[in-house]
């Protein structure tokens, strides 16, 4: 995939010790991938939006300005949860074990390990590229779940409860014709064939995944 | 990059006793990582898989999981990390299970820098060669 195409698998490297960064783009380049590498969080922040392929961040715990902790923070609030590998000097109790509940795919001590970080890089873009995709998928449900008529929503949220058709009617002063026009209409807007899948569909819609980076 | 000095896990719900330790662990050229817990060292373990102490230092009395919870689990994960256990309180039949599940050492407080400095580098060897 060449290095400019929007899709392709970005690392984004973020440390302040300037042979550290030098010694890591060449380790991450070497196994083929992608790298943009920054000094500093706000340098990274301010270089955005970045593309919108899979992609994850190596940073370091503790950087200047804006700690590793905060950045993870910043982007899990922005929607921009990519998978973080956090590398450390040394750590204690409140940075490694926060890191760690804030969605860390891994920790690093230094002097990192070569097959430490290209391992955990490739499963953190394992995740990264999941992740998007699920994203996507979401945001294309939306789009179709935009186009249902206020009573077509009402319908389907009727529907995915279970209830039957004679019930639904009763439920919205209505005729089971009517209803059944209105079901067959959704179905056919959000691009299912069967109840077990409109139920899929609206869960995925209902409560997206948040998945903490 | 790859020459590495040996890190040791630190786990004390006492916040003195873990700066204490990395003072000491930084003075004779150690890494360290201090936990507050043993379920969150036990979490970090499981969870970060770049995260290969050599050591852990474990205090026995912890509320939740105590030291040797700790040292059962690692167990039956297969765990090579070396034990040593620290404790202020002697308890019957704690020292005689801890060494039997495999501890290096089993150190009473108070001990003196020289007697964990020595526990240290055992156990550091004995991860080695496992």
């Amino acid at each position: 995939m060449p290095l400019d195409h929007p899709n392709t698998p970005t690392v984004f490297l973020i440390d302040d010790d300037d042979s550290v960064r030098k010694a890591l783009t060449r380790l991450i380049k070497s196994a083929g991938l992608r790298v943009l590498p920054f000094a500093s969080a706000r340098e990274f922040l301010d270089n955005g939006p970045h593309n919108g392929g899979p992609a994850c961040l190596v940073l370091d715990v503790r950087l200047p300005g804006l700690s590793g902790l905060d950045l993870q923070r910043e982007l899990r609030a922005a929607k921009a949860p990519y998978p973080i590998i956090f590398i450390t000097g040394f750590g204690d109790v409140p940075t490694s074990v926060k890191a760690m509940k804030g969605g860390a795919v891994d920790f690093i001590p230094k002097p990192v390990r070569d097959e430490d970080l290209l391992r955990s890089i490739e499963q953190a873009m394992t995740r990264a590229a999941r992740e998007t995709a699920e994203r996507d998928e979401i945001e294309t449900l939306q789009g179709l779940a935009d186009r249902l008529t206020p009573r077509e929503r009402e319908v389907m949220g009727l529907v995915v409860r279970g209830l039957l058709n004679k019930q639904i009617a009763f439920e919205l002063g209505t005729s089971e014709k009517t209803v059944k026009v209105h079901r067959a209409r959704v179905m056919k807007k959000m691009q299912v064939e069967s109840l077990a899948e409109l139920v899929r569909v609206t869960d995925k819609i209902a409560s997206p995944a948040i998945r903490p980076s | 990059m790859n020459q590495s000095k040996p890190l040791v896990a630190v786990v004390d719900d006492d916040a003195s006793v873990c700066r204490a330790m990395v003072r000491l662990l930084k003075s004779i050229g150690m890494d360290t990582h201090t936990f507050a817990s043993g379920s969150e060292f036990l979490a970090f373990i499981a969870g970060m898989p770049s995260f290969h102490p050599d050591c852990v230092v474990l205090d026995l009395q912890m509320p939740g999981l105590n030291g040797l919870d700790v040292q059962e689990q690692l167990t039956r994960d297969h765990s090579p990390l070396s034990i040593i256990f620290i404790t202020a309180y002697d308890e019957s039949g704690a020292r005689e299970r801890a060494l039997e599940g495999g501890a290096v050492a089993f150190l009473r407080k108070p001990f003196s820098d020289e007697v964990l400095i020595e526990a240290l580098n055992e156990a550091i060897q004995r991860r080695s060669e496992s």
